[in-house]
């Protein structure tokens, strides 16, 4: 087996350290996205299901937000919702103070199915976005080597989606949303269809990517282990209907190394959240 | 071999191909070579074979494979015309497909050939007339094929589109319509192969050139050699036809996953 310091070298994170521009600069607590009661019912002629009702979040700026829950509990719609992608049938969600009536691009998302153009080249892909948005071809170019760095991608530049892993898929797709500079970085268990090598090499790739540039993230998952790694806030939430349980900031250090899953904090944030969930 | 869904070689793939024409070929001449079927009936490859090189020379087929060819050319390229964006449309906004899609569920169960007293009352014996049966015929089965090709795109890539700030006219232009093409390459595949079925019923009843006009010449003077060279030009062309959009398609194609 692989060790994880060769993985993590594999994945350029020796150079994204080297890449660090700086501590982002110290700014308070203000939210970026928030829930305010959200309800989502789906109705049909025969009958109506509440799958979530009196929902309620805030993530603030530079925060790393992990979404938790039992299957059912509408963690992914609530992602959705966030999106603009799928909408509350009451209640509101707003980002940077304005009501959320679509998608857009000041909140980039990377799916858990592969979403990669097909028939672009991995660097068109990352380009894409700042192309739409009107952005000088220098710029493009610019932008999409920075990221392609990041995630440690250069050699793969001219290569298209089919001729990479799953892992190295995602790594595109969270580079692609990355260049956009969006205000809030939305993951919906992006690392879900990985194996646990790759899985725990994405996830160290993930947080190591946040401690150097604090985007604000709202991710995903079902995997405790994996929330408590990568959050610095977590909300748990309960099905039938979907709500929030209980909201955790996670009393973990900022530079996390995988060891850090067998330290003694770490395993209590674990058990606590698992006797929620339960 | 036998495994199910098992791989096997390209090569062992075409070889087996191989041999089954050369079966169905072996047969033929077995039947015709001892008489065990009347010649009227079933003509020997030779005679066939000699009648194709007898009419490539005198010049009578050639002229008929052109004429059936340029039918079909402008047939399919009308309807693609009209049908793709068309086709989009449906696909794409639900409004659209309410206005398009039952119409095209009636239209295509009517039998193409009903349409050809009509389309000779509209347009003629000419050109025009053979033109337009193939366009109807192909039309509305191609508009809700390509509305299919549509619907078949997965709703996260065009909101993964959304989500990096994409229009609604970029996500058609820029997503919807690069990621169906390939999916349109195989539909237009299917279509040329019912052109060339609604052509030969339009040439067989109303037409004095052509393939299929051809075949039904042959069958007033009981000339089964000319039948039988008639039916194989059009089975080898439109194989040509085929293998050559095949192979197009994988090379314009060739970041399609799972080839």
């Amino acid at each position: 087996m692989v060790s994880f310091s060769t993985l993590s070298n594999a994945l350029g994170l020796n150079r994204l350290a080297e890449l660090n521009v700086g501590s982002v600069e110290a700014v308070g607590p203000s939210s970026v996205l928030q829930v305010n009661n959200v309800e989502k019912i789906y109705s049909s002629r025969r009958s109506k299901t509440v799958a979530m009702q009196d929902c309620n979040m805030e993530i603030n700026k530079n925060e790393f937000v992990c979404i938790i829950g039992p299957s059912g509990c509408g963690k992914s719609t609530l992602l959705r919702m966030l999106a603009g992608i799928d909408f509350p049938t009451a209640g509101q969600i707003f980002a940077n103070g304005r009501l959320v009536t679509g998608p857009g691009s000041d909140r980039g998302m990377v799916f858990q199915t592969y979403t990669l153009f097909p028939w672009m080249t991995v660097e068109e892909n990352i380009k894409f976005g700042p192309k739409l948005l009107g952005k000088h071809s220098d710029v493009q170019n610019t932008v999409a080597n920075e990221y392609l760095k990041a995630v440690g991608l250069e050699k793969f530049a001219k290569s298209y989606p089919k001729e990479l892993s799953g892992g190295m898929k995602q790594r595109v797709a969270i580079a692609r949303a990355l260049a956009n500079h969006p205000d809030v970085l939305l993951m919906d268990e992006p690392f879900g269809a990985l194996d646990p090598q790759t899985k725990s090499a994405m996830q160290l790739l993930m947080r190591q990517i946040w401690q150097i540039r604090h985007t604000t993230v709202v991710f995903v998952t079902h995997d405790i282990e994996e929330a408590v790694f990568l959050a610095t806030k977590i909300y748990v939430m309960k099905a039938h209907p979907g709500m929030v349980k209980k909201e955790i900031i996670v009393p973990l250090p900022e530079q996390r190394t995988l060891d850090l899953k067998d330290n003694l904090e770490f395993i209590k944030v674990r058990r606590q959240i698992n006797r929620l969930i339960e | 071999m036998l495994k199910i869904r098992g791989a096997i070689s390209k090569q062992s793939y075409t070889t087996l191909s191989i041999m089954a024409f050369c079966f169905v070929f072996l047969v033929w001449i077995f039947l015709s070579s001892f008489r065990l079927v009347n010649a009227v009936f079933l003509p020997s490859p030779l005679n066939v074979l000699s009648y194709f090189v007898d009419a490539m020379q005198d010049g009578s087929l050639l002229p008929n494979i052109m004429i059936s060819c340029q039918r079909i050319l402008f047939g399919v390229f009308f309807a693609v015309v009209v049908g793709f964006p068309v086709g989009i449309l449906c696909g794409t906004f639900k409004g659209a497909e309410a206005v398009i899609r039952p119409l095209c569920e009636f239209v295509r169960y009517l039998p193409v050939p009903a349409f050809v007293p009509l389309v000779m009352v509209w347009a003629g014996i000419g050109e025009s007339a053979k033109i337009l049966l193939l366009f109807i015929g192909i039309l509305f089965q191609l508009i809700l094929m390509i509305a299919d090709d549509v619907t078949s795109v997965s709703d996260d890539l065009l909101n993964a589109g959304y989500t990096l700030g994409a229009t609604r006219r970029q996500t058609i232009t820029k997503i919807l319509i690069p990621a169906m093409l390939p999916r349109c390459m195989d539909t237009l595949r299917m279509m040329i192969g019912w052109a060339w079925t609604y052509l030969v019923v339009a040439e067989m009843v109303a037409a004095n050139s052509g393939l299929g006009y051809s075949i039904m010449k042959a069958q007033r003077f009981l000339k089964t050699d000319a039948i039988f060279v008639g039916i194989l030009v059009i089975g080898l062309l439109g194989l040509f036809t085929d293998r050559f959009l095949y192979f197009l398609s994988k090379e314009l194609f060739h970041w399609v996953e799972g080839k």
